[in-house]
């Protein structure tokens, strides 16, 4: 409440003067006058000088830096997928890794659990149908998979089945993780990536879409990949090789 | 970017894309634009949910609010305190208005979990002091003042910086170059009577930035 006006000399104080003598500019009599009586604008310059003075004279708070794995610790906390980047030197080494550098997973999240809920029928209604049909298919492309860092060896074959084509993967000396499995990728050269499948066993039969150019995503990656809800690749790729055209 | 034939189109039954690369999602300027971005598009791209921005904020100003939690806490509560701030940060990001700094905003958060760190600290301090020798309870120095003025610098200077032009240098010029409002029109050329008012609205507009966060 302001008192009023009889008890004090002259008007309040505007804003605009409370805020410039915050500010320590000269103030003419009158106002000062004014002041000596009015306890409100007394009280009302207080807290503009307060102000001025915080970012004038503030106490400066020094940056602290944090112990490395404290973006880990939140990032996990808030729930988000590690910047999952296979290490792609095998295939694109030139490719700089971008410090921070995170992807969007939502949408991927979305689909992951429509694709694991049909694509583990699909998967398996593949097995047990006769490898004949399949086999007889001709092969439009093919890779040997060699291993990333250890042993193993494999292979994939995209065949032309009815109009549509089909990536099949069969590897032998690889082994999935205790509680995970062996997931196929295709990558192109600079960092992107499409999931295909989870291997069932030795084997993955799975259709590709169309509109795959196989072109681009010419290397097929088979890494292993723990069962932890994180649809990104594991970066613990074991076997790798590159499409060219034929069987 | 010569990536416009987006895979994604398709998404058949076994397959699924990792990563996606929406359209607009990825700032023109490549993969890292957001670690030079400014503070306004930062704070922008956190609110939409942007992982990228989340890291890049963490980045830019966890090791402020560590600052500001060691001032008052322990090496490992201030940490635990900062992972506190930036998560809940994140999961709260509707919350955060556009308009204002980002840092502001953290810094916000952050005195809260402050507080409730040094309280926290100070009933465990309460009971063990009662188990040992029964001294006095609450005998640390309780130092809000200079804590909370440090936080309210950084609040201020953040805000001072989301101001638009000329604005921002008016009041630059009437806070750290100490001139008058008459000296600051002779510097700008711009009429005293619009100096004052960029004064007058600025100040006011950082005061209610100010009390917003506390």
């Amino acid at each position: 409440m302001t008192p009023p006006e009889a008890t004090s000399a002259g008007p309040h104080l505007t804003e605009e003067e409370s805020v410039l003598a915050a500010l320590g500019e000269a103030r003419p009599p009158a106002l000062d006058e004014h002041l000596r009586t009015c306890a409100a604008c007394r009280a009302d310059l207080g807290q503009w000088a307060s102000l001025v003075s915080t970012v004038r004279d503030g106490d400066v708070v020094e940056p602290v830096p944090l112990p490395p794995g404290a973006w880990e610790a939140v990032r996990r906390e808030a729930g988000l997928p590690g910047p999952a980047r296979p290490d792609l030197s095998v295939v694109a080494p030139a490719r700089p890794a971008a410090p921070g550098r995170l992807r969007r997973w939502l949408p991927v999240a979305a689909a992951l659990v429509v694709g694991a809920a049909l694509g583990g029928g699909v998967v398996g209604a593949l097995r047990d149908r006769p490898d004949a049909p399949l086999a007889a298919s001709p092969a439009v492309a093919s890779a040997q998979l060699a291993p990333v860092a250890s042993t193993g060896r494999g292979r994939a074959t995209v065949r032309d089945v009815d109009g549509h084509r089909e990536l099949d993967v069969s590897v032998q000396g690889v082994s999935a993780p205790a509680s995970g499995v062996l997931e196929v990728w295709l990558l192109d050269a600079d960092g992107g990536l499409l999931a295909v499948g989870t291997l069932a066993g030795d084997q993955l039969s799975a259709p590709l879409p169309a509109d795959v150019d196989l072109s681009r995503f010419a290397t097929v990656d088979v890494s292993r990949e723990p069962l932890d809800g994180n649809p990104g690749h594991s970066s613990d790729s074991v076997l790798r090789g590159k499409l060219a055209p034929g069987a | 970017m010569a990536r416009s034939a987006s895979p994604r189109t398709v998404l058949p039954v076994a397959l699924r894309v990792v990563p996606t690369r929406e359209d607009g999602d990825v700032p023109p300027r490549g993969p890292d634009a957001l670690t030079g971005a400014d503070d306004e598009a930062l704070g922008r791209a956190f609110a939409a949910g942007d992982e990228r921005a989340f890291a890049a904020a963490f980045e830019r100003w966890a090791p402020l609010v560590h600052g500001l939690a060691l001032r008052r806490l322990t090496d490992a509560d201030a940490q635990d305190v900062v992972q506190a701030v930036f998560v809940g940060a994140w999961r709260s990001r509707e919350r955060y208005d556009t308009d204002r700094a980002l840092a502001g905003w953290l810094v916000g958060i952050a005195r809260h979990r402050i507080a409730d760190a040094v309280a926290a600290g100070h009933r465990t301090h309460e009971l063990s002091s009662s188990a040992h020798d029964g001294g006095p309870p609450g005998a640390e120095p309780a130092v809000p003042d200079a804590a909370d003025a440090a936080a309210d610098r950084i609040v201020l200077l953040a805000e001072l910086e989301r101001l638009g032009e000329p604005q921002r240098t008016v009041l630059r010029l009437a806070f750290f170059d100490d001139l008058t409002h008459v000296q600051i029109a002779e510097r700008t050329d711009l009429p005293v009577g619009t100096v004052k008012s960029h004064v007058r609205r600025s100040l006011r507009r950082l005061r209610d930035r100010l009390e917003g966060t506390t």
